[in-house]
């Protein structure tokens, strides 16, 4: 992860929705799209959430502790 | 006189009411569906714009609303993938203001019952656990006389009585509404009395005796500089910073990611004043200024020589020679009710 990159704003896990199906997690940009990050992406260390439409990420604040929950639903 | 109501910014689900889904750094007439056909004239003032995520709603002097936009989860009071311009909803009650946050809206009845329609996984209905998706359905709220305010964040709502009383419903997670539960599923009273009150998206402000508290998620250390402020006239919320009219002073706090905090500027006469999601709009009589984050043409486009999205001035967006009525803001979107003298 580049250190340069500039974030919009940080958001906590518990903040935004899990899709189990997709295993993404969503939340809403102030663009009117969601910023979406992946669960294996994250178990692989990343924490930057991106959003399909605009330039803005959130920093997502997570434990890796809070990743098995998800891992099992 | 007639009205027209100019917009540009975000438009991915039609919430411009342009008969389209693209995005705009033009002001552009909103279009209505009337009973005498598809028009740009609205002969009743627009006297209040709400916006969502993704949907709009424009409240008429007469108590109608129309919306355009998404209403995949009913919140435009029918279940639709969109509406491309703005029609008439099929809604109980005459309406006296309305707000929307993220997926949702709620309507206050000229007899100050409060309807909500759409979809919120977090209380945002204010309609219990069991109701997450709905059309317009009145909620329960005591019967404290008239509803002085509505107020809504992406996904939280607060109702103020006359009497001064506070009624919250939604998320409550950063405990910004009450110290209690991280969902509020029903409207619940605030321990707090306050004149006015602005919700952000991880905090809320409330104004007691011209004096403001912030609740909740301060990441941007908001608090501990609104304790040096001792005179608020009023008060907006972007989602993650607070706009404080203090006599003639806009002044700003919070995240400025993206010029969000308001060029310095003195006002000098009456004006209006809008605050949306990232971005916030300033207009005088005839001149609309933009400033924060514009990356869909919501802060119009640059006239210097800056580029990129973030408009750290007051960029002019407002050419047209009818009067400026009134502005609102919403999800990178932007709106100019304007009056015209003429009929077309």
């Amino acid at each position: 992860m580049s250190e340069t990159i500039t974030v919009y704003d940080q958001i906590e896990i518990e903040d935004f929705v899990f899709d189990p199906t997709q295993r993404i997690f969503t939340y809403p940009c102030p663009c009117g799209d969601r910023f979406q990050i992946g669960l294996d992406d994250m178990l692989d260390g990343e924490d930057i959430a991106v959003c399909p439409s605009c330039s803005l990420m959130v920093k997502i604040i997570f434990d890796e502790d809070d990743l098995a929950e998800y891992v099992d639903s | 006189m007639t009205y027209r109501v100019y917009a540009c910014g975000s438009n991915g689900n039609f919430q411009l009411g342009l008969d389209d889904n693209e995005d705009r750094s033009r002001l552009q007439c909103a279009q209505f569906q009337t009973e005498e056909g598809r028009t740009t004239y609205l002969n009743v003032r627009p006297i209040k714009i709400a916006c969502g995520g993704n949907h709009t709603l424009v409240l008429l002097e007469n108590g109608q609303v129309f919306g355009a936009g998404s209403s995949r989860h009913g919140q435009l009071a029918c279940f639709q993938e969109y509406l491309p311009v703005f029609r008439k909803l099929d809604l109980p009650v005459k309406v006296k203001d309305v707000v929307a946050g993220w997926n949702y809206t709620v309507f206050i009845s000229a007899d100050d019952e409060v309807y909500t329609c759409g979809q919120g996984f977090t209380g945002e209905l204010g309609l219990g656990k069991t109701h997450l998706e709905a059309l317009p359905t009145k909620i329960v709220l005591p019967d404290n006389g008239r509803i002085v305010k509505a107020g809504s964040s992406l996904h939280n709502v607060v109702i103020q009585f006359e009497n001064g009383e506070l009624y919250g419903f939604g998320n409550n997670k950063k405990g910004q509404l009450l110290d209690g539960p991280k969902v509020l599923w029903i409207p619940t009273k605030l321990p707090m009395h306050a004149c006015d009150f602005a919700l952000a998206r991880d905090f809320a402000v409330f104004l007691s005796d011209g004096r403001p508290l912030l609740q909740g998620k301060d990441q941007h250390g908001i608090a501990e500089r609104l304790q040096a402020v001792n005179h608020v006239d009023r008060i907006w919320a972007m989602w993650s910073s607070v706009h404080l009219l203090s006599g003639r002073q806009l002044v700003s706090y919070g995240n400025n990611s993206h010029g969000q905090l308001a060029p310095a500027t003195t006002v000098d006469k009456p004006l209006k004043i809008a605050i949306g999601s990232e971005h916030g709009l300033l207009a005088e009589e005839f001149k609309v200024f933009a400033w924060g984050w514009g990356e869909h043409g919501n802060c119009g486009e640059h006239q210097t020589r800056k580029a990129g999205v973030t408009f750290d001035y007051m960029n002019e967006i407002y050419t047209e020679r009818h009067a400026v009525a009134d502005v609102f803001a919403g999800c990178a979107t932007s709106w100019v009710v304007a009056q015209c003298s003429e009929n077309v």
